[in-house]
């Protein structure tokens, strides 16, 4: 049996759209690959998410087996293999977080942990072209907007949630969210 | 701004709310439907699912459990997983006290196991009639298919996923694919939770529900319910809330599992056709 354990980061030069392709035509090694390089930090962004590790065990489980069924639906012209990757755990870690039926209210313990959006986190934004563009716009954008968004993507926290964690009303968490996206839109495009 | 880039601007902020995952279940819904048949909505989901992509380290690094890939490959039936060899594996299969996955052949715990469940296969066809009418030789079924199936649930500990507990569940499928399920003893939902037991026929398409099911005595379900049956078909009780899932798939935690085993003279690994 082979070991389990993962490189503790996953490289940035391993082709996932190449291997989504292979496992399109029933691959399952390039399945394996795709476990092997990026099952951490799929396995990571749904644990940020869904904030209990048996249940982004069972998150990770599901969104390995729909990347294997719907891997013919990738489409290399328009989507990044790991972007695509990216979303599909992040879809199932949002069903099951609707499902499991979280508090709205977030504990002590997850305020600790929630993103920081420092310049030394935002830092972690390097090592390719995509990484620094998105990196150079996010310092673009006032503290608010950044701030909002972040906690959006890598926390997955509702716009209820991130008013009740800033202080500030439901329509300005909107209305940052609509007009950060805008301006990042802009600088990214 | 001319009105066209307004509406232009509510599409990128729409894709850009569902990517962030703001939208409510409704909405990320109706946003998927229309993906298939609006490609100018697809691209722009799209450029944000890439374009946002890196941020995505930000969430640190963390190490999924052990057994993670296994229970993939075997969900998947992928070549080399030890269900497509043909062993009956748990869904998670058991670990060794380091952790390291154990080849079943040699693991004693694994015959132990083959051995409860011929004892409690036995006991369950001592105790019910429905089973027993079903075995071969019995006048009232000798006209037709002989097999009937009986799984035996292990309790599932929630700490470490591991699937070895003690049997808590017994079902039983006889001859016209009628399922009998007997927690033994008392399970408790609680309150505004339900108990639900599922099949998994074909992995592609996900377990089956086979309806709630009582926490204590007996309960038959209709035959109809159940579309087919082989050896080593995956059962297990979930528990859901209230009415049973809402998603028509389990989401809640796994109390039981377990896979059918024949009964009667055929206790072969074959596939069974009924």
């Amino acid at each position: 049996m082979r070991s389990m354990s993962l490189p503790p980061t996953s490289s940035d030069t391993t082709d996932c759209g190449e291997l989504l392709v292979a496992c399109a035509r029933g691959d399952a090694a390039a399945l394996r690959a795709i476990y092997d390089h990026e099952g951490g930090r799929l396995f990571a962004v749904a644990l940020r998410i869904v904030r209990d590790r048996d249940l982004a065990g069972d998150v990770l489980h599901d969104a390995f087996v729909s990347i294997w069924q719907k891997a013919s639906t990738f489409d290399p012209g328009r989507s990044t293999g790991r972007g695509w990757l990216i979303a599909v755990v992040r879809h199932q870690a949002f069903k099951a977080l609707r499902t499991s039926r979280r508090e709205v209210e977030l504990d002590e313990a997850a305020l600790q942990t929630l993103v920081d959006d420092g310049p030394d986190a935002l830092a972690l934004l390097s090592g390719s072209e995509e990484a620094a563009a998105l990196r150079r716009c996010l310092e673009a954008l006032d503290r608010d907007k950044r701030r909002v968004i972040l906690l959006a993507y890598v926390d997955g926290l509702s716009h209820a949630q991130i008013s009740g964690h800033l202080g500030v009303p439901l329509g300005t968490v909107k209305a940052w969210v609509r007009r950060g996206l805008g301006l990042l839109k802009g600088c990214l495009a | 701004m001319s009105p066209g880039d307004d509406a232009e601007a509510e599409r990128d902020a729409l894709a850009g709310e569902y990517v962030l995952g703001l939208l409510d279940a409704e909405q990320a819904k109706g946003i998927e439907r229309a993906l298939a048949s609006d490609p100018d909505l697809a691209a722009r989901v799209a450029f944000w699912e890439a374009r946002l992509e890196p941020a995505s380290r930000l969430a640190g690094q963390a190490e999924p459990d052990r057994d993670a890939w296994d229970r993939i490959a075997g969900t998947l039936n992928l070549p080399g997983s030890a269900r497509s060899e043909g062993q009956v594996i748990p869904l998670r299969p058991r670990k060794d006290r380091n952790g390291a996955p154990t080849r079943l052949w040699d693991s004693l715990p694994f015959w132990r196991g083959v051995a409860a469940l011929a004892t409690a296969a036995a006991i369950v066809l001592a105790a019910v009639p429905a089973f027993r009418s079903a075995l071969p030789g019995d006048p009232a079924v000798v006209a037709g298919p002989r097999t009937s199936f009986v799984a035996v649930l292990q309790a599932r500990d929630s700490a470490t996923g591991r699937d070895d507990g003690p049997a808590g569940w017994v079902i039983g499928v006889a001859a016209d694919r009628t399922v009998t399920s007997i927690p033994l003893g008392r399970v408790e939902a609680g309150q505004g939770r339900s108990l639900q037991l599922w099949t998994l026929i074909e992995p592609a398409q996900g377990p089956l529900s086979l309806g709630l099911v009582p926490g204590a005595g007996e309960t038959r379900l209709a035959p109809d319910r159940l579309p087919a049956i082989e050896n080593g078909q995956l059962f297990e009780v979930t528990l859901e809330p209230e009415g049973g899932s809402p998603i028509g798939r389990p989401t809640g935690r796994v109390l039981f599992i377990g896979r059918a085993a024949p009964v009667g003279s055929s206790a072969l690994p074959t596939r069974t056709r009924i």
